[in-house]
């Protein structure tokens, strides 16, 4: 059924790409100011739990899709009922993640231009880089992440010379609450968002391991969220960077070497649009492989074109404007959280018990 | 009845009456050849004793009989004598079968009577009746229709004649002779295919001559001989015979089907028919004027073996053949043009090269259904996985030593006949970026000209497009000094951006079409008016500006950097889509379009390899494909091919060691 092959390598580069996506530009702290280490830190240790849970799921289902697993482990009716709440959520995952981006596209570039051009070049770049298949796209990826992690540790070294290390200062003064706050925001946007890979672990390498594959790409992609963090603070200071929308958008345009190294936010520009492109069609690919279990179609491509054009469509209309998004985002992360960890934690119950039974 | 007119009731054919008399189950064992005549026997009687099936056995005869003097034309005199012998056997039938002829019979009524006569006193007993010869039997088979050689020559010649169109066909040569001076043979060639010196000295002389000596001891006892010595003679210059004793040719095959022989003759080989053998003897005697082996033309390095392929298959084979002189490189020959019978060679090394590959490419070739194919271009192109695709997935090289190179990688090697170079599969677009000169230089040249080649295919890829999103959009990221100066420039010139993008980029290719396609010694000067006036002069008056003519300039170089020159096309036309792009949408298109671009093209596959191995998907080893170590450093050969030997013959490859010394005498 499934002979697209991904190896863990390129499973565990999708997933970095993934789950840096918006932060590369965004990576603010809302709540915590310069204490946002602290929670970046206590979400990474927090998310463990639950990925190993994916994980698991994954190893004991390696010819299915979570969607199948869904519908195998909690019965029909859950089943159905866990499918659709998944899909909705890659779709509105796929959506703001566009929006995401086509707002920063007209922010940054181009002002004038209607924001459905942007979303449109987006959405069908996303949808014809996915209908070839996650084989094709884990393939790309390789290229890719390896020029990200390059431009993202120079990004660092490049912005020593601005950085002042008094920005650091004062720690752990922020209250417990907004900590909690930062570290429940973090934990939903992006540590646990590999949710979505787990409609492809049908198609890793069988001789890879999920739980390594998911703990690896966690814990570099943790690493480098946290060094982003530090150097957007160490450079922008604490004040800044809970105002900024698109922090590290700035910090890299302050680099300025010799005058000559100068502006150079464009290149980590491409990445971030490489980034985003990639979390689209995951979520594209999530949503597709939903329908086709709701559907009960053989081949999830068809619904491929539909959910992309609907994610085109949605993406317009799901936030009001540029704040909306951003407030909204922060709202809606509680109810990510019923996805991201309490379906899968009565996922991971029952397939657990059934794989109990069925050795017993 | 005999069996076999059971067997046509049960298949309900009809079989002509006229032939119908001739069958008997005893003649139906026996070589016609040897049987000069038959006998008409009781059995006939038996089958005609109804009335009715006399009448309408008569009434076809007359018939036939008809139809056979209505087309004397088509028949030579001594067919219709025997014609004629025929229809008065025909006649005795009718008379022996005791039943009276009707009036439908009137034209032969007295021939008729005049058998009546002989046959009439003893009806019932087996008799000898007036023999036919069984080349009236034959001659109801059309000898154009035959499909394997005929132990008559006459009926091969007639074949020959029909399908080469001979005498309309002028390029066929039938050369009528007797072998040894006593058995009718005749050779057929097609003239200008076959050497005229294999065919004098080592045929007709051998053949006619040759064995004289033999011949002239015998003299005397010939003259004495009987007839019957001299038939017996005759019977044992058999085909055999002449191609183990008289023809001193090292390669010919025994063929029977005329449809492999018409092939062979068509490849210049020649054929050779001897009456009374019901196979021939196909000479090769191949001879055709060929180009010599000359310096490569698109592939010239400094350092290595300047030989490249010609448009001669077997001299192609053998250019690989003198490299890797090896038990394991096979090749095997197949045909792929329907009409044009072109063939192709399949090499790879048998030890070597993944099965299943060389079965892909085997299955592929004999799938195709082609009326005609001109060359290897055509044929990867209609084996090549994606046609779509803007990358090749086939690396044509002229170079012999590049094929022997890739042979021992594993791949497999196409060589079409006609053309002058060889199609490698599977291929990477990392294959695709080598030259020889890579390897036989030392390895930091190797690796830098490597470097060199990844740089010069990216800035020919997306530099216009660069330069048109800073321009157009992102003129923040230009330093000053440089935006101002590129600002007075542009200052006077009229044309937004894109256009003069578009403008130059399509000059330029222009001017190298043009110089392509114009005569050598114009070409350069073409060259040369193309770069001056249109560079040059556009500046001077304005039209565009200088920067963008040395964007233009290097971009054009870089793609004359990449090796392979399908390779370089793609990247050229995909140029521009990033022009537009970058045009279009500054950096988020051109970022989007290497995202598509990316996707897309790891997506290709050429005979299951994709296109990007080793680096997408990554694979063990393979990676001396992309970055050009020590030739130690190579050990194994590319994981992705799988090839069935991984490791390299040998681990160390530098067995010496330098802190020994040598005793002097080795």
């Amino acid at each position: 059924m499934n002979s697209e092959r991904v190896s863990g390598r390129e499973f565990r580069n999708m997933m970095i790409m993934f789950i840096l996506g918006s932060s590369l530009l965004a990576g603010g702290a809302n709540y915590t100011k310069n204490d946002r280490w602290l929670a970046d830190i206590i979400a990474i240790i927090t998310a463990v739990p639950i990925l190993l849970m994916y994980a698991r799921i994954a190893a004991l289902n390696r010819d299915k899709d979570i969607y199948d697993v869904f519908f195998d482990s909690v019965g029909k009716t859950f089943g159905t009922i866990f499918t659709i709440l998944l899909f909705n959520f890659s779709i509105f995952i796929s959506c703001a993640v566009l929006r995401n981006l086509t707002e920063f596209i007209q922010v940054a570039f181009f002002p004038l231009t209607p924001k459905y051009i942007v979303a449109i070049m987006a959405g069908l770049t996303a949808y014809y880089s996915i209908r070839e298949g996650i084989e094709t796209m884990a393939r790309g990826v390789s290229f890719v992440v390896f020029i990200i992690i390059v431009i993202l540790a120079g990004t660092i070294i490049l912005s020593l010379e601005e950085m002042d290390f008094e920005n650091f200062l004062p720690v752990f003064t922020c209250p417990v609450k907004n900590m909690a706050r930062e570290a429940v925001t973090l934990l939903s946007f992006p540590y646990l968002e590999p949710i979505f890979f787990l409609s492809i672990t049908p198609s890793l390498n069988k001789k890879d391991s999920p739980y390594k594959t998911f703990l690896t790409s966690h814990f570099i992609s943790g690493a480098l969220l946290l060094l982003l963090f530090l150097r957007n603070l160490l450079v922008l200071g604490s004040e800044l960077i809970s105002n900024l929308y698109y922090p590290s958008y700035i910090t890299i345009s302050l680099i300025d070497i010799a005058e000559f190294v100068t502006r150079i936010e464009v290149v980590v520009t491409i990445n971030y649009i490489f980034c985003i492109v990639l979390k689209i069609s995951i979520c594209m690919l999530s949503a597709a492989k939903a329908l086709r279990k709701l559907t009960k179609s053989d081949d999830y491509k068809i619904h491929l074109l539909p959910v992309a054009l609907f994610t085109i469509f949605y993406s317009g209309v799901v936030f009001e404007d540029t704040l909306d998004m951003f407030d909204s985002l922060r709202y809606t992360v509680y109810l990510n959280l019923i996805v991201q960890v309490l379906i899968i934690i009565a996922t991971y119950i029952f397939t657990e018990i059934k794989h109990k039974r069925k050795r017993a | 009845m005999g069996i076999l007119s059971k067997i046509n009731k049960v298949l309900k054919y009809k079989e002509p009456e006229q032939y119908k008399k001739f069958r008997f189950p005893e003649d139906e064992d026996k070589d016609r050849g040897e049987i000069d005549r038959v006998y008409v026997g009781a059995e006939n009687k038996q089958e005609y004793s109804s009335q009715e099936s006399e009448n309408n056995s008569s009434e076809q005869k007359q018939k036939d009989q008809k139809d056979n003097n209505s087309n004397p034309d088509k028949k030579s005199n001594k067919q219709e004598g025997q014609d004629k012998k025929q229809n008065s056997d025909q006649d005795v039938d009718n008379s022996t079968g005791k039943t009276a002829n009707d009036g439908t019979e009137q034209t032969k009524q007295t021939e008729n009577e005049n058998n009546k006569h002989q046959s009439s006193g003893k009806p019932k007993k087996r008799e000898l009746k007036k023999p036919i010869e069984v080349k009236t039997i034959g001659e109801d088979k059309n000898p154009c229709e035959l499909k394997e050689v005929s132990k008559k020559l006459q009926e091969n010649m007639e074949k020959i004649k029909h399908e080469f169109n001979i005498p309309v066909n002028q390029d066929v040569v039938i050369r009528e002779f007797k072998v040894m001076e006593q058995q009718d043979a005749f050779i057929v060639f097609m003239d200008g295919m076959v050497s005229k010196d294999i065919i004098n000295d080592y045929i007709l002389r051998q053949l006619m001559v040759g064995n004289r000596k033999k011949q002239e001891g015998k003299e005397d006892t010939r003259s004495t001989s009987t007839s019957e010595e001299n038939k017996q003679e005759k019977e044992n210059l058999t085909i055999d015979y002449i191609a183990n004793n008289l023809l001193t040719i090292n390669q010919i095959t025994k063929e029977k089907e005329f449809e492999k022989i018409i092939q062979q003759v068509l490849n210049g080989l020649c054929a050779l028919f001897v009456d009374g053998d019901d196979h021939c003897i196909l000479v090769e005697s191949r001879g055709y004027e060929v180009r010599s082996v000359t310096v490569p033309q698109t592939e010239a390095v400094v350092k290595g073996p300047h030989e490249a392929f010609i448009e001669n298959l077997r001299t192609n084979l053998t250019l690989i053949r003198r490299i890797i002189r090896n038990k394991g490189l096979i090749t095997e020959i197949m045909p792929i043009g329907k009409v044009d019978n072109v063939s192709c060679a399949i090499v790879y090394m048998k030890d070597i090269a993944n099965p299943k590959v060389v079965d892909e490419v085997k299955r592929r070739i004999k799938s195709l259904d082609v009326e005609y194919v001109p060359g290897g271009g055509i044929m990867e192109q209609l084996i090549e996985d994606h046609p779509f695709s803007l990358l090749p997935q086939i690396l044509s090289t002229e170079r012999p030593d590049r094929t022997a190179n890739m042979l021992m990688h594993g791949h497999v090697a196409i060589i079409t006949d006609g053309t002058p170079s060889a199609s490698i599969v599977p291929m990477t677009f990392y294959n695709m970026m080598h030259t020889t000169e890579d390897m036989s230089d030392r390895w930091p040249y190797g690796a830098f000209l490597r470097a060199l080649r990844f740089v010069a295919i990216v800035i020919a890829l997306i530099v216009p497009g660069l330069y048109a999103a800073l321009s157009l959009y992102h003129q923040e990221m230009i330093p000053t000094e440089l935006l101002m100066s590129l600002y007075r420039t542009r200052q006077n010139t009229p044309f937004p951006i894109f256009i003069e993008i578009l403008l130059m980029e399509l000059s330029f290719e222009i001017i190298r079409e043009a110089g392509v396609r114009v005569p050598g010694v114009v070409g350069q000067t073409l060259g040369i008016i193309g770069a001056i006036v249109l560079g040059e002069a556009a500046v001077s008056a304005e039209l565009v500006s200088p920067a963008l003519i040395i964007v233009i300039a290097v971009t054009g170089l870089c793609g004359f950097v990449v090796p392979t020159h399908s390779l370089s096309f793609g990247i050229r036309i995909s140029r521009f889509l990033f022009t537009i792009m970058g045009a279009l949408a500054g950096f988020y298109g051109i970022s989007l379009s290497i995202f598509a671009f990316g996707a897309y093209h790891a997506s290709l596959k050429s005979f299951g390899v994709p296109i990007f191995s080793p680096v997408a998907p990554k694979t063990k080893s393979g990676y001396s494909e992309v970055i050009r170590g020590p030739i130690e450093s190579s050990r194994e050969r590319p994981d992705y091919l799988n090839p069935q030997n991984l490791i390299k013959l040998k681990t160390k490859k530098r067995g010496w060691d330098a802190t020994e010394k040598g005793d002097g005498n080795s």
